[in-house]
This record gives structure tokens, C-alpha cells and sequence, in this order.
């Protein structure tokens, strides 16, 4: 269903509309003659020349075309493709420095190209474009890359080519487009990038997309990214990295379902380089090609023209109704199933874990949340507490597990089995300071009733010997904004949490080698409980639905965490915990600024 | 008082150089005493050496077979498991075994070798990051660890083989 053209909700939830190849073929057709617009006006430098694209094969191994041009005066070229029929098309055409950057549709078709050329070297990177190559996304462009030349009469092809390698990956610039589009762009992964709009959306989220990386040479790069899973609009450019300018294409369908086909300008700033964790000598890239799994099909051909790794994950995960949430809480409700610590021999996410703390044991305590409940505690035991809501009401038993993540600071959690929503409290009590934060996970939120929310609350803590903390409290923070931690689980499973808003957590998979390859990200929050202390969220949305916290010790870089999850199999209360490694911060504060902080119950 | 003799390839060949030297040295009956010496030294050095390449075997076929594929270098005919997981063992080709010892009557041995023991441990679960790790390939883990194949040997009629097996 048709909207604005950047929606107010999340993309996560946003209806995009199913179009067809003729829905798609019509609005092709009202621009194809015209060529993509540009606001800052295109290079007309290429009328009256003729140019011979060779390509190699493509990145899946198929044929690549020979695209012999003819730009004639004004917007037009003539196109023969592998010596067939000629087609006429409008084009635009941007350059930067040596580098020739153009683009166009085809009539009658849904497919176009974008071409970058070195003027200097004659080497180029062809993009062959193309709608309702996905059929499950007819919206989506698909693309096949090939690396060429530009055929001279008389020369013998040049030797070197554009190369898909890792030398971006770690980066992160800011764009400003000469459309006034403003964007944070994070490199993290070898494969996929992720991107904040700071203008056409709220700039409260990022996504994350699969993506190319190609080095030009020279500090000059080609970038691409298809916004799978949501729009499926496909961004190309080319990038001078130390003059920070680019020129590019952007072509889809916007939410309001408009057709983008528009060449660009841009300025950009560099937001700094994290580490990354392949060998030394190792420059390896993408495309990532391919494989079954979950996300894909098992069937999945990595020949295809245009195949490449994809995470689509809303296509997969299960969805479930409110009574089918209710059937599957009353029929399995697992709370820290199993005591596990050091040396429990647990697995998965859960081999990190440190032993549980016994020192709230026999304590008792209430947790008065600004704007939200009174919750009474009587910690029975290591593993049992009671809990009272507002002071009314039945006691009800609950299991929980402790962590003291610094001396008396603990990270607690534990179900309110009672509530309609299922609802679950990860706190972190600070007797020293008196402060209490929760994470008040629910289920039944308006998308699908599986997937978690969760609320902020923060509050004060009454106990025996602790102080009044009076009006204090801990709150949201920044400290961790563009920052990139690697979390170790188990051997073999290490991703990178990239906080790439205030309320983004951006999460990213190692390869075997050490690459950083698919990724995916939910939205968050970051409350700082001390210096060097954060207990974070976030919620992995429209992926499995899971509520994910961490309280996070930058000077031990280890963590205690608590999964929050509810599946066909369940409600799950669950720790985790990693060995964590710092990967750098990218510089963003600034692009966040004159915004409202967090989001309070 | 030990029944075995403890050696080492270096040792061994130490020893051997010094229990040769005198042979070309000395008068005829200490030639017939160094002689009877020198055949038994030989016969414990073909001995060490059938047990060194029994255990380079066992390394060879498990890394190409699995512990099926070493059954024939056992007495009984039946290869322990070693460890769970373990998919592959590297002995460093130029390390001596840290103890190779025979039996005085020559019908057993034992011997200690110091070992990468490579375990590949399937990614288990269906969280997030499982199936994101699974998409890009990443079905099973590799850890590699250092560990100690010791091994007990007997002496059968016609050649040397493992009577027992296990890592430490």
C-alpha cells in the first residue's frame, strides 16, 4: 500500500506494495526516453562519442555483454548490445576527475545499465540493472556486475581491472547529495553496508543491505547497495575517498511506490575506520555468492545471473498470532532452564556465561519506576524471588538468575507470568548508587505478537543500606553512538555490534576468515549505569522478534546478557554472554544532535 | 626396577655411536660381546623405528579415513574413538615422540607424542546469528588444541600394533 515516500514507521513494518512487472514497466516507461534527472545538472562532456564497453564474465560467472554507445546530442544515446538491434535511450552522464560515471534504462524492458569508466586507464565496471528478477520481490533491482574496458582501436586491452576487495570495509562516511539527501553510510562488512537517513527519515534508524565494494585505485572507489527486504531501491556511486565526492545513480520505487531514476552529486565526511580481523595480508572481498540456508531457498543457484548472499529474514521467521502466543507461553515457559556458568558446558550463546551471582539471596527490595510500576522483590534464593506489583495483589513466584557485573551492581531478570503480554524485567540495581533501570520486555506488539517490545523505565531502588539517590538517575547515553564491539560467544560464532544511532544496534557475522560478511540490525537503546557500564537492548526485528540486553564492562570487556524470546517453542528467558573485543568508534555525534533523547515509558 | 627402557630416537642414536665406537677398537672377545650388543641395539632400532611409522600410520589413515580407517594397524582389529569431534591430527614431522619406550623383553612398548588434535564442532541453535553464520558458510567450527596421543604397542608374530590408544 502506497504512503509517503519515506515512512513515518520503521521499514521493518511498512506494507511495501507487491508491484508488478507491468506496474513496474509503466513508470519505466515515462523516463526511459528522459534518463535519469539530476538536480545539479549532468555532463553533457560524452555527446558526440562513441564508446566500446568489453566486459569479462560477471560476478556469478555468467557471459558479460560487449555495449557498444553512440551519445548523441543532449540526453540521448544509441545502445547495440552484443552486436544486436540498436536501441535508443535517454542517459545521464556525471564525472569526477578521471572517472566517467553514466547511466540508463532500456524501452520496452525493465533492465538498464550504469557505467563506471577511468578515462585514464579505460578500465570499467559495468552494472547491469534489472526489476522482477526476484519473484517474490518483483520491486526489488537486481544487479550482475562485470569488470571491462573500453575498447581502443589499435591497443591491446589493458591487463588490470576494478577489483571487488576488502579495503572499504571498516569504513564510514557521511553524503550529502545534491538532492539534499543526507546519509550516514557504515562499510562494516565485506558485503553489506548499513545506512542511516538523517533527512528523508527520522534518523532514530538505521538498515542494514547487501552491498559492492570495488576498488578503483588510487583512493577511488565503487559502492553499491540494494535495499532488500524493504524498498529495494538500488544506490550506485563512485567515490573519490580523499576529495570526499561522489557521483552516483539512485533507481526504485519509493514507498509512495514513485519511481527514483535519478543521477547525483555528493560531499561527504569521513566518520573514521574500525579494525578489522582478517590476516594481514588478506584483501579478499565480495560478493558474497549464495548458499542454502535459512533466508534462502534450498535450491538456490549461485550461477544465477545476479546471485549473491542475501539475508532476508522476514521472509523466513515464523509469525504468530496473539492466541497462538498465549498457547505457546502456557504450553512452554522456560526461565534460565538451566543454571549455567563457568564450567556448566554450556554452548551457542551461552558459553560466556559467568556463574551466577547468590548475593541477593535473602535480600529484600522495591524498585519505584518514574512513570511505571512499584515492584517489590524478596530474592528467596539464588534462583527464586517473589515479586509484588504496586503493593497489591498476590505475591507471585518467579525464577530469576543474578549477575554482579561490578561489585554490587547486579543484572537481574525474571517473567511476570501473571500479565496478558508476558512480560518480562531485566533490571540492573546499583546498591551503591540507589539507581534501578529495566528493560521491560511484552509481547502482543501491533506487528506480529511474537516479536518482542520493550519500554525504558527508570526508577530508584530502596533496600537495606542503600542510599536515596533523590532526583538522579541513570540515563540514556552516547558514549556508545558509532561505536563497534566484536562479540566472541562459542568458537565460530563472533559478530560485531555496530551502534550506529542512539537507537540502532546493527549486528554483523564473521566469516571463517575473519571477514565481516551478512548483517542485519533492530532498534535499541544505550543507558549508561556507571563509567565504562552500559546496559544496552535491542530487539531483532522482523528477523526472529528476540529482546536482546547486555550489560556491558568496557574495562573487562566481558558482559552478562539476557535473551528475552518467544518462538512456536515458547517463551524463553535465557543468559548470554561474550568475550568482547573493541573495533573502534566511528565519529557520528554530531549528526545526532537537536534530538530528542530516548524514548521514556 | 623399571622393566622398560626408556629412549629417544636422539638418545638412542647417541648411545648407539658410542656402543660403536669400540667395535673396530677392541680385542677379538670384546668384538664377539660388542657384536652380540650391537645386533640387539639393531634389533631395538628396526623395533623403534616399526613403532614410529605405526604411529605416523595411524595419524596418516585417521586423517584420510577416521577412526575406521585405522582399525588395521590395531591388534584387535578395533580403533578406539579418540575425542568427539576430532576431524583431523598433525604431528610436527620434525619433533621426536616426547617417549618412546620398549619393554626389556621386547614384546611391548609405549609412546607419547605431542599433537594438534583439530575438532570441528557443528554451529547448533536457531538463533539470529546461527542462521546468519550458516548463510555465509559458516556450517561447522575448527579448534585446534594440543594434546598428547599416548599409545601402548605389542608385538605380534610378524609386526608391531596398537594395543591401545587414547589422548591426554
Amino acid at each position: 500500500m502506497a504512503g509517503k515516500a519515506y515512512p513515518d514507521i520503521e521499514n521493518y513494518y511498512y506494507n511495501w506494495t507487491a508491484l508488478d512487472e507491468a506496474a513496474i514497466g509503466a513508470a519505466i516507461g515515462k523516463f526511459v526516453m528522459e534518463g535519469p534527472s539530476c538536480a545539479s545538472g549532468a555532463d553533457i562532456s560524452l555527446s558526440g562519442k562513441t564508446m566500446q564497453v568489453v566486459c569479462d564474465k560477471g560476478t556469478t560467472g555468467v557471459d558479460g555483454p560487449t555495449l557498444s554507445y553512440r551519445f548523441l546530442t543532449g540526453n540521448r544515446l544509441m545502445l547495440t548490445e552484443n552486436g544486436g538491434q540498436s536501441t535508443n535511450a535517454g542517459y545521464a552522464a556525471l564525472k569526477l576527475g578521471h572517472l566517467t560515471f553514466f547511466a540508463h534504462m532500456l524501452p520496452d524492458t525493465l533492465r538498464g545499465y550504469a557505467v563506471v569508466v577511468d578515462d585514464e586507464t579505460n578500465v570499467a565496471t559495468v552494472f547491469e540493472l534489472w526489476f522482477a528478477g526476484y519473484a517474490k520481490r518483483k520491486r526489488e533491482v537486481m544487479r550482475e556486475v562485470y569488470q571491462g574496458y573500453v575498447h581502443q582501436e589499435g591497443k591491446e586491452a589493458p591487463a588490470t581491472r576494478h577489483a571487488f576487495n576488502n579495503r572499504l570495509e571498516g569504513a564510514g562516511y557521511f553524503w550529502r547529495q545534491d538532492t539534499g539527501a543526507e546519509t550516514l553510510e557504515y562499510y562494516p562488512s565485506i558485503a553489506y553496508t548499513h545506512w542511516v537517513e538523517l533527512t528523508r527519515m527520522d534518523r532514530k534508524q538505521g538498515y542494514s543491505a547487501p552491498a559492492d565494494y570495488i576498488e578503483i585505485g588510487h583512493g577511488k572507489y565503487i559502492y553499491t547497495r540494494t535495499e532488500c527486504e524493504f524498498s529495494g531501491i538500488f544506490t550506485v556511486y563512485a567515490m573519490d575517498t580523499n576529495a570526499l565526492r561522489q557521483v552516483g545513480l539512485r533507481l526504485g520505487f519509493n514507498a509512495a511506490d514513485e519511481l527514483e531514476f535519478y543521477v547525483f552529486r555528493g560531499t561527504g565526511e569521513w566518520l573514521g575506520q574500525i579494525a578489522k580481523y582478517e590476516d594481514f595480508h588478506v584483501t579478499t572481498g565480495g560478493p558474497m555468492l549464495p548458499r542454502p540456508g535459512p533466508g534462502q531457498s534450498a535450491n538456490v543457484d549461485a550461477t544465477a545471473k545476479g546471485a549473491r548472499a542475501v539475508y532476508r529474514p522476514n521472509e523466513t521467521w515464523q509469525k504468530m498470532t496473539k492466541a497462538e502466543v498465549k498457547a505457546a507461553v502456557e504450553e512452554s515457559t522456560r526461565v534460565f532452564a538451566q543454571r549455567v556458568g563457568a564450567g556448566s558446558g554450556a554452548a551457542g550463546m551461552a558459553a560466556n556465561v559467568q556463574t551466577p551471582s547468590e548475593r541477593l539471596a535473602g535480600k529484600t527490595a522495591t524498585i519505584r519506576y518514574d512513570n511505571g510500576p512499584v515492584m517489590e522483590y524478596q530474592f528467596v534464593s539464588a534462583d527464586e524471588l517473589r515479586w509484588r506489583m504496586n503493593g497489591s495483589g498476590e505475591w507471585e513466584t518467579s525464577r530469576y538468575n543474578a549477575w554482579e557485573a561490578v561489585d554490587n551492581v547486579f543484572l537481574f531478570g525474571h517473567i511476570l507470568h501473571s500479565t496478558e503480554d508476558h512480560e518480562g524485567h531485566i533490571v540492573v540495581v546499583d546498591f551503591e548508587t540507589g539507581k534501578a533501570s529495566c528493560y521491560n520486555g511484552y509481547l502482543n506488539t501491533p506487528y506480529w505478537a511474537n516479536e518482542a517490545g520493550c519500554r525504558t523505565l527508570f526508577g530508584r531502588l530502596e533496600s537495606a543500606g542503600v542510599p536515596d539517590p533523590g532526583i538522579d538517575r541513570h540515563d540514556f547515553t552516547e558514549d556508545m553512538l558509532g561505536r563497534c564491539i566484536t562479540y566472541s560467544y562459542s568458537p565460530g560464532l563472533t559478530s560485531m555490534h555496530l551502534y550506529s544511532t542512539p537507537q540502532t544496534t546493527s549486528w554483523i557475522i564473521f566469516t571463517p576468515t575473519r571477514a565481516a560478511g551478512l548483517e542485519w540490525c533492530g532498534s535499541g537503546a544505550q543507558v549508561k549505569i556507571r563509567d565504562g557500564l552500559y546496559f544496552l537492548y535491542w530487539i531483532e526485528e522482523a528477523c526472529n522478534g528476540t529482546l536482546g540486553t547486555i550489560l556491558l564492562n568496557m574495562r573487562t570487556m566481558h558482559d552478562a546478557g539476557i535473551g528475552y524470546h518467544c518462538g512456536t517453542e515458547g517463551l524463553s528467558m535465557s543468559p548470554v554472554a561474550a568475550l568482547l573485543g573493541h573495533a573502534g568508534q566511528f565519529d557520528v555525534a554530531k549528526y545526532f544532535q537537536r534530538r530528542p533523547r530516548g524514548k521514556k515509558a | 626396577m623399571s622393566k622398560t627402557m626408556t629412549t629417544s630416537r636422539r638418545s638412542f642414536l647417541k648411545s648407539g655411536a658410542i656402543v660403536a665406537a669400540p667395535v673396530v677398537a677392541v680385542a677379538a672377545p670384546a668384538v664377539a660381546f660388542a657384536a652380540d650388543d650391537s645386533k640387539a641395539k639393531l634389533l631395538r632400532l628396526e623395533d623403534e623405528r616399526a613403532i614410529e611409522a605405526l604411529g605416523r600410520n595411524f595419524v596418516r589413515n585417521f586423517n584420510a579415513s577416521g577412526t575406521k580407517g585405522t582399525s588395521a594397524l590395531f591388534a584387535d582389529g578395533k580403533a578406539p574413538k579418540l575425542a568427539k569431534n576430532a576431524s583431523r591430527l598433525a604431528l610436527d614431522p620434525a619433533a621426536e615422540p616426547e617417549l618412546l619406550e620398549i619393554a626389556a623383553d621386547g614384546a611391548r612398548a609405549r609412546s607419547r607424542y605431542a599433537v594438534t588434535v583439530e575438532s570441528e564442532h557443528a554451529l547448533e541453535g536457531e538463533g539470529t546469528l546461527v542462521q546468519m553464520a550458516r548463510l555465509q558458510g559458516n556450517t561447522a567450527t575448527r579448534v585446534s588444541e594440543q594434546r598428547v596421543l599416548v599409545a601402548e604397542y605389542v608385538k605380534l608374530e610378524d609386526r608391531w600394533a596398537i594395543a591401545d590408544l587414547r589422548l591426554a
